[in-house]
């Protein structure tokens, strides 16, 4: 899939989201992130290869593969065959709205199932950042979305770390840990730019973002020991400054506190409990702020703060 | 000891800390963390000594007489900035109205 533009009309408005429609179920694709299950059916089998090409816990049903008795997350009209134009999306019976082709498609339905994937963990401590592991010890990388996470985190999984979120660290109430949240690695063009540049990366999907945002998708690896979660040992909160030398200094966990806490989606809900965690994780890890222009001498920086160049993860 | 009186008639008679904030000490500094304005604020030990006095017992001039027994040369200062920690406490909501 190539380039492609954005949402070509919203919901028709007072559209009836209860309204029967044929289901078009030529094409079906079943995914699992961190507990959250979906099903999207197509009638185009694009937008099903689409989703199975970004997730890596994603897998095709075999044509003719009995119904399932749930009902899909998403549904998606129209394609080759259809009469009308676009593509028609609906989740959970809501008309999501019409799109111009299935990259468009793949690009919003990618958003969504992450959004309900994330809405599903509200019982666990959620904020952004990226992270990654080497052995048992994960690395957390907190900060504003466009602060370059996807980034650093595809570059550092390039070098052999694992990779367990560009964007939302899932951890656990109770030990801290960090579970993997496997979406796709979301890249702006800048950042697409230098690693394309550097690696030779290949695009699962350029698509407009459903915040308008054109991005670069990639498929994340899947670990071998994807359901496990790990202990997080090293909060790095990144600094990226122009003409700066890449550099690790200690951080207090005052700090690391404070930052983790301003990324988070849900600490309110998590009440005193979640301020124990968070003052428990900094106290658990050893925190540092890292100021760094060039990527492969951040890379090189975390790789010798965790013990030298993995060797393949 | 005696108070500006503009600034005795702005700090609560008796400051008491909102029930809904949590508190953890970090490496030997004090964490709030007020989830009704998802903030956090580190206190320095002046403002984290005024903080876990204001319990609705103690007077704001009470505040100060506890806190320059603590730091008897410090009078003073404390004089100047307990009221005014008061005040930031209340400006940021972390007290009861």
């Amino acid at each position: 899939m190539t380039v492609s533009g954005r949402a070509l009309a919203d919901p028709p408005a007072g559209a009836s989201p209860g309204a029967p429609r044929p289901v078009a179920d030529r094409y079906a694709v079943r995914l699992e992130l961190t507990g959250f299950s979906a099903r999207v059916v197509s009638a185009c089998a694009e937008v099903a290869d689409g989703i199975a090409a970004l997730y890596p816990t994603a897998a095709v049903e075999a044509p003719g593969a009995p119904a399932s008795i749930a009902p899909p997350f998403a549904v998606v009209h129209g394609g080759p065959d259809s009469d009308g134009p676009g593509y028609r999306l609906t989740v959970h019976d809501d008309d999501v709205g019409l799109f111009e082709t299935p990259s468009d498609v793949v690009a919003h339905l990618e958003y969504l199932l992450n959004a309900a994937a994330a809405t599903g963990l509200g019982h666990r401590l959620l904020f952004h950042a990226g992270v990654v592991a080497r052995g048992r010890s994960a690395l957390a990388i907190p900060g504003r979305s466009g602060a370059g996470k996807s980034t650093l985190v595809t570059a550092l999984c390039l070098a052999g770390f694992r990779y367990l979120s560009d964007e939302l660290a899932v951890v656990d109430p109770g030990t801290g840990a960090a579970w993997p949240f496997l979406k796709p690695i979301c890249l702006k063009d800048g950042g697409w730019r230098i690693l394309a540049a550097r690696f030779g990366l290949p695009s699962a999907l350029h698509a407009i973002r459903a915040d308008g945002v054109p991005v670069h998708y990639l498929r994340p690896p899947r670990p071998a020991a994807s359901g496990r979660s790990v202990p997080i040992r090293v909060v790095v909160l990144p600094r990226r400054e122009a003409g700066a030398e890449a550099t690790l200094m200690p951080a207090s966990r005052v700090q690391a506190l404070a930052e983790l806490a301003q990324h988070s989606l849900n600490l309110p809900r998590h009440g005193r409990a979640g301020l124990e965690l968070l003052a428990r994780l900094v106290e658990r890890a050893a925190c540092y702020t890292l100021r760094y222009d060039d990527l492969s001498e951040a890379v090189a920086a975390l790789a010798d703060l965790t013990g030298g160049r993995p060797s393949g993860g | 000891m005696t108070m500006r009186p503009d600034v005795q008639t702005s700090v609560p008679s008796r400051p008491q800390r909102a029930a809904r904030v949590a508190e953890r000490l970090v490496d030997g500094e004090l964490v709030l963390y007020d989830p009704l304005h998802q903030r956090v604020h580190v206190l320095n030990p002046t403002a984290a000594l005024t903080w876990r006095l204001c319990d609705g017992q103690h007077t704001a001039v009470e505040l100060v007489e506890a806190l320059a027994e603590r730091y008897p040369a410090s009078r003073a200062a404390i004089e100047a900035d307990v009221p005014r920690i008061v005040n930031l406490f209340r400006a940021e909501e972390l007290l009861d109205a």
